[in-house]
């Protein structure tokens, strides 16, 4: 009772005071919304691209593409030791005449090709496609080496260069991300600091008769950690909207985008929630600096 | 009440606040400090309440060595003393039964009963009639009574007063120093500094002189 009795009556210390001085409170909630959006924007960014990224590393595929003219026995032979590998886990055998085909219906412009050059030029290939546990770049990396001298064998083609330099790419973006907003919490701490300082300086006499009438350290230093608390936990909440709003945004100009997908621009909610906490955390960590010369 | 033995209290090197002094208060006593500016009455009344510590020596307030406890007491001594400024020291912002009712509102009593204690509070000053107005609508003498009503509503067992009438013109002086005796008079200790010796001749109790910091009479 007497601690649901403390934490009301730091709440309406902390709203009253918050409500009293909103013009400079609202700048210290904007500095925390603008700093927790830049990181909250990097990390969606990042982890949206890093679900597209793994979600086309579990599609990678080796094509090997056959000799032209490759003799039914070696061809068996190849197919076999494919199948024994460890890291196959299924093998699709597309012939001259299919790759044609799929040429045909992917670019309907270009049908004519092959009768332009009077052949078909396509090789036949086999499609392989990889266990779930050996989808790794190293994995297919060791096949391709180890096939590429195989009779029969004309060439070996993966997606694996550009699919690692993405995910290189989210790396970095997801530490530019958290250089930049780390940087950025610092300076939101900073702010509410600064701001709670005011705030302690201008209810100076308040704090004066606390002390003097035997409030306990906790009940002095309570509204002002709630009142941090509250401008953080705005500023994260602002920062989740506007990031929303920009999400939104961005989804409605690059939803016709079939590579990338909508889910590249949602907003996950641990991401909602981690800036709405984090947002609170840097306020109070705000507010204890600043009250950590207040004597009680 | 108060028993201190030997106490030095030195905020600079230069100068020596406080020296070598010994005295006591007993219970239920009504007594004056007083001295010249800069005497040492307020740090004296400081260590009382242990908003400062002494520099050396002891002291006992209410049989407790205050120089002793730790920092997590303090509140509970402080609760046990009731302070009076001469600047009153009200919160401008809030109505004089909200500045009473603070007291009992940072120790976590109850909303009602914080009303119903400043209230009676208010009503020992004479005051319960004007609890809806703010401070400054108050004269200088009025806004001391509601000081000396927070200073009480705990029912301290020490009341220390700093130049209580510092402010305040004759009559108004007089007025406050009876609610002292009242005070007194129903068993708390007081402890009252002031430089007025004319008051203080007039109401002949006892007095602790201080000159540069040490006991001249006692």
């Amino acid at each position: 009772m007497l601690m649901l009795r403390a934490l009301a009556y730091f709440f309406q210390e902390a709203i009253t005071s918050l409500w009293r001085s909103r013009l400079v409170n609202s700048i210290s909630i904007g500095t925390i919304a603008v700093s927790l959006f830049v990181l909250g924007a990097f990390l969606t960014v990042a982890g949206n691209l890093g679900t597209v990224v793994s979600r086309w590393t579990e599609k990678i595929q080796i094509i090997v593409y056959l000799e032209d003219g490759i003799e039914d026995r070696v061809r068996d032979s190849l197919e076999n030791r494919l199948r024994e590998d460890a890291a196959v886990e299924s093998i699709e055998l597309v012939d001259r005449e299919e790759a044609l085909a799929r040429f045909q219906t992917l670019f309907r412009d270009l049908s004519s090709l092959p009768e332009d050059l009077g052949e078909n030029p396509f090789p036949a290939s086999l499609e392989v496609n990889l266990k779930p546990t050996h989808q790794s770049p190293g994995e297919v990396e060791r096949l391709a080496a180890d096939f590429t001298s195989v009779p029969g064998v004309q060439e070996i083609q993966y997606d694996l260069l550009w699919i690692e330099r993405l995910a290189t790419g989210v790396r970095l973006l997801r530490g530019v991300g958290a250089f930049l907003g780390g940087i950025l919490v610092l300076a939101g701490i900073f702010t509410i600091s600064n701001v709670i300082r005011l705030t302690v300086y201008a209810r100076e006499d308040e704090l004066d008769i606390m002390r003097l009438v035997g409030a306990t350290r906790a009940y002095v230093k309570g509204p002002f950690v709630v009142e941090g608390m509250i401008q953080g936990g705005l500023g994260g909440l602002v920062a989740a909207g506007l990031l929303w709003l920009a999400l939104r945004w961005l989804a409605r100009d690059l939803a016709s985008s079939e590579l990338l997908g909508r889910t590249a621009f949602a907003l996950p909610n641990e991401i909602t929630v981690a800036l709405v906490v984090g947002g609170m955390v840097v306020g109070v960590v705000g507010s204890l600096l600043s009250l950590r010369r207040v004597r009680v | 009440m108060i028993q201190a033995f030997h106490v030095y209290k030195q905020y600079d090197r230069e100068s020596m606040a406080l020296s070598d002094i010994t005295v006591h208060v007993e219970k239920g006593d009504f007594c004056f400090l007083t001295g010249p500016s800069g005497a040492g009455k307020t740090t004296f009344l400081k260590l009382v309440f242990r908003e400062e510590l002494p520099s050396q020596g002891q002291i006992l307030v209410g049989g407790r060595n205050i120089t002793a406890i730790p920092d997590g007491q303090i509140p509970e001594l402080r609760r046990s003393v009731g302070v009076v400024f001469q600047d009153f020291k009200l919160l401008k912002r809030k109505t004089i039964l909200e500045n009473v009712a603070f007291v009992p509102r940072i120790l976590g009593v109850p909303a009602r009963e914080q009303k119903r204690r400043a209230f009676a509070a208010l009503r020992s000053v004479g005051l319960h009639h004007k609890m809806h107005a703010y401070p400054l609508q108050l004269s200088g003498g009025e806004q001391q009574r509601v000081a000396i009503a927070r200073a009480l509503i705990n029912e301290p067992m020490l009341l220390l007063a700093d130049e209580p009438t510092g402010n305040l013109d004759p009559d108004m002086a007089l007025e406050i120093m009876r609610l002292f005796l009242e005070v007194n008079a129903r068993g708390t200790t007081v402890l009252v500094a002031t430089h007025d010796r004319e008051m203080i001749q007039r109401m002949g109790k006892r007095v602790i002189a201080l000159e540069r910091g040490r006991v001249v009479a006692a």
